[in-house]
């Protein structure tokens, strides 16, 4: 069992009073990933800027999730957060690698995430602050020492090291051709036509009208003249 | 009074002609209407197998399928495909030691008939020794899959 599991479920045992609580593997190695990012961030910056529940907070803080990162930390009920806004919190690139390092894809770690996060963080912080001693400083650091990213640390027994994938390079080719491409959609315009009249012919809204003159500034100069005759390209909605 | 002599011979010419003609007309029966060849339906698009090696040629198939790697091998996987769609997606996800996903990518395409399409992976610093997995899908759809394992 990895440091952070057996953490995990004494953690979230405690919440119920009981003891056994089962901690999925991937879950475990998904919030292994999150705090040895921190950690690493923190190494990274000399170590003074933290790498801890705060480091987080400041993440979501970034992203305008503040506030439902202190749902976490305080008393009462979690505010929930989607898969896609934790996604923006930690970037694709460390997801891709935190996911693929627990075995999962990047949209099975973020909905797992999601899910247990805000747990984790609840009860790492059961006075409703960030304790004085930062549980995930703690926990990253042994964590570093376990995955052997930093000085110091002690690999517990019959845990083996995932290999590392991250610098897999991959492609592909086909004697098959790439579909083809629809044609692009064109409209004549006719007397008494308007942009705004375009858009509600072709997307049901005529505030749509910018996208027909952005896809046309080749041939609108102004979104209030056009020409009867004129053949405009209709993107996509 | 020669009437009715002759008029039984003439009897007996048509009916003669006439058995002819119907013998005729048994014989060679009128050519059947020509009928439009039916259009030709193209095969429904399907995955006929996949098989692994270490290159592959310009036909996008691998020379000799292999099933074990040495360590600084790029491996292909060659998927071969029949029948014709208008847009495919196939992909490819390849895991080690049964849940660690080592890598995913996908290539869509437009076959009109037999194709194939390799998906590669390489690692600069060397293989893991270990059991691995490609599974193939077609737009999500399990296709099949092939297991091979790194050499020590």
């Amino acid at each position: 069992m990895g440091v952070l599991e057996q953490l995990l479920r004494e953690t979230l045992g405690g919440a119920d009073g009981s003891a056994g609580t089962v901690v999925a593997p991937q879950s475990s190695s998904l919030i292994e990933g999150v705090i040895a990012m921190l950690a690493a961030q923190s190494g990274a910056q000399g170590g003074s800027a933290g790498g801890g529940i705060q480091a987080l907070a400041r993440m979501f803080q970034k992203q305008g999730l503040g506030d439902v990162f202190a749902s976490w930390v305080g008393a009462g009920q979690n505010a929930a957060i989607s898969p896609e806004q934790l996604g923006q919190v930690f970037g694709g690139d460390q997801l891709s690698h935190i996911s693929q390092r627990a075995g999962v894809s990047t949209g099975e770690g973020l909905g797992m995430l999601a899910q247990i996060l805000p747990l984790v963080i609840d009860r790492l912080t059961p006075q409703g602050q960030v304790p004085k001693q930062d549980p995930l400083l703690d926990l990253g650091q042994r964590l570093l020492g376990q995955l052997g990213g930093a000085k110091g640390g002690t690999r517990m027994a019959g845990d083996k090291p995932k290999p590392d994938f991250s610098n897999v390079t991959s492609g592909s080719s086909s004697t098959a051709p790439p579909p083809a491409k629809p044609a692009a959609k064109t409209y004549t315009v006719v007397a008494g036509d308007s942009l705004s009249k375009i858009a509600k012919k072709f997307y049901g809204n005529a505030n749509q009208w910018k996208k027909i003159f952005e896809a046309n500034t080749d041939i609108i100069k102004n979104p209030d003249l056009i020409k009867p005759g004129q053949t405009l390209k209709i993107p996509d909605a | 009074m020669h009437h009715p002599k002759r008029f039984g011979a003439a009897l007996a010419l048509g009916l003669a002609l006439a058995i002819v003609s119907g013998c005729e007309r048994s014989e060679t029966p009128p050519p059947a209407p020509a009928q439009p060849a039916p259009a030709a339906t193209p095969a429904p698009f399907a995955v006929k197998g996949v098989s692994l090696g270490s290159s592959i040629g310009a036909d996008k198939r691998v020379g000799s399928p292999m099933s074990t790697f040495a360590k600084g091998d790029t491996i292909y996987a060659s998927v071969a495909t029949e029948g014709a769609s208008p847009s495919v997606t196939l992909a490819a996800r390849w895991t080690y030691e049964g849940a660690q996903v080592v890598n995913e990518s996908s290539q869509t395409i437009a076959p009109a008939g037999p194709a194939a399409t390799e998906f590669h992976i390489a690692k600069p610093d060397g293989w893991p020794p270990g059991k691995y997995r490609v599974e193939i899908s077609a737009n999500g759809v399990a296709v099949g899959s092939q297991e091979f394992s790194v050499a020590e």
